[in-house]
């Protein structure tokens, strides 16, 4: 296989989230299991209703959002991220030229 | 294993809140002497697929699923201190954009799955990796590590804020995730060996 090029590997993984992301168990995870066994799960709080609440979309299917959500935030953090680590790169460069 | 609002006391909240800060403080510190050109975009890269990986849950017995954490691979791949970072901008995005986590509760969060799972974690690959001799091994050991350690972090955080008895709460935390682990530790190895087939320059970190 030749090099893949950062954002090809980006958009592959957008891709295979988005495709993968219906198929995700809705199943409880283990720490909410271990909540539910020991009958804990009744004094959690919401504190804020997040805009895209348990990877829900609003005015669209549970499935379809899903999908929206894997590419909304596969998007989020790979910038959020990108930009980070570019500022940490910047400073140490203005760091090492004074 | 994200744990929602309304389980932690407000010392707990506050003590995993001043670790996580220090902790990301002494991450960026660390990162901004020894980043390169080449770390920035697979920095961003392997957020967004620790970040897709974290979203797909799988099945496991008695009626459960579980995730990847990924925080042994993306700490073999960009270092521990990137690692830190990556874990952490995923985990405040969970929780902000998608509810998945609580916001009180980030700091807790962030203790355990990313100072210990993905900074620990790499510490025990390289223990495991002296000890072992062996990468593969190393990997799939301290993965599986990376998963049980954090879940009983947070039964203890969960039993010091009052909310369940540690007793309790650790075999369960601990059991479940030990076999949750084990997807962790298969995919990390699978994953690691696909991205060496692709780039087969890369060196492991640790």
């Amino acid at each position: 296989m030749s090099r893949i090029k950062p954002l090809h590997a980006l958009i592959l993984i957008a891709i295979v989230a988005a495709l993968l992301s219906p198929f995700s168990s809705q199943l409880p995870d283990g720490l909410e299991w271990v909540m539910t066994r020991t009958g804990i799960e009744g004094i959690e709080k919401t504190l804020f209703k997040a805009p895209f609440q348990d990877y829900t979309v609003p005015l669209v299917t549970d499935i379809l959002g899903r999908v929206i959500s894997a590419l909304v935030g596969v998007v989020a953090v790979a910038v959020v991220s990108y930009i980070i680590a570019r500022f940490l790169l910047r400073q140490k460069r203005s760091a090492e030229s004074q | 294993m994200h744990i929602p609002d309304g389980y932690l006391s407000i010392p707990v909240v506050v003590g995993c809140g001043a670790i996580s800060i220090c902790g990301l403080f002494i991450a960026g510190r660390r990162m901004r002497g020894s980043i390169d050109q080449a770390q920035v975009p697979a920095v961003g890269v392997i957020a967004a697929f620790i970040f897709a990986a974290q979203m797909i849950n799988f099945p496991i017995a008695g009626g459960t699923s579980g995730h990847v954490l990924g925080g042994v691979l993306s700490a073999v791949l960009v270092g521990p201190e990137a690692a830190v970072l990556i874990m952490s901008i995923v985990l405040i995005v969970q929780a902000l954009l998608f509810g998945d986590g609580g916001i009180l509760s980030l700091g807790a969060n962030i203790f355990n799955m990313a100072l210990i799972g993905a900074w620990g974690g790499f510490l025990l690959f390289r223990l495991f990796k002296k000890l072992l001799q062996k990468d593969t091994m190393a990997l799939g050991v301290a993965a599986w590590l990376s998963v049980v350690i954090p879940a009983s972090m947070c039964a203890i955080e969960l039993s010091l804020s009052g909310s369940v008895a540690l007793s309790i709460a650790l075999p369960l935390m601990a059991g479940i995730h030990a076999v949750i682990g084990i997807g962790e530790a298969i995919v990390t190895i699978v994953a690691i060996s696909l991205v060496r087939r692709v780039r087969p320059e890369i060196v492991l970190r640790g």
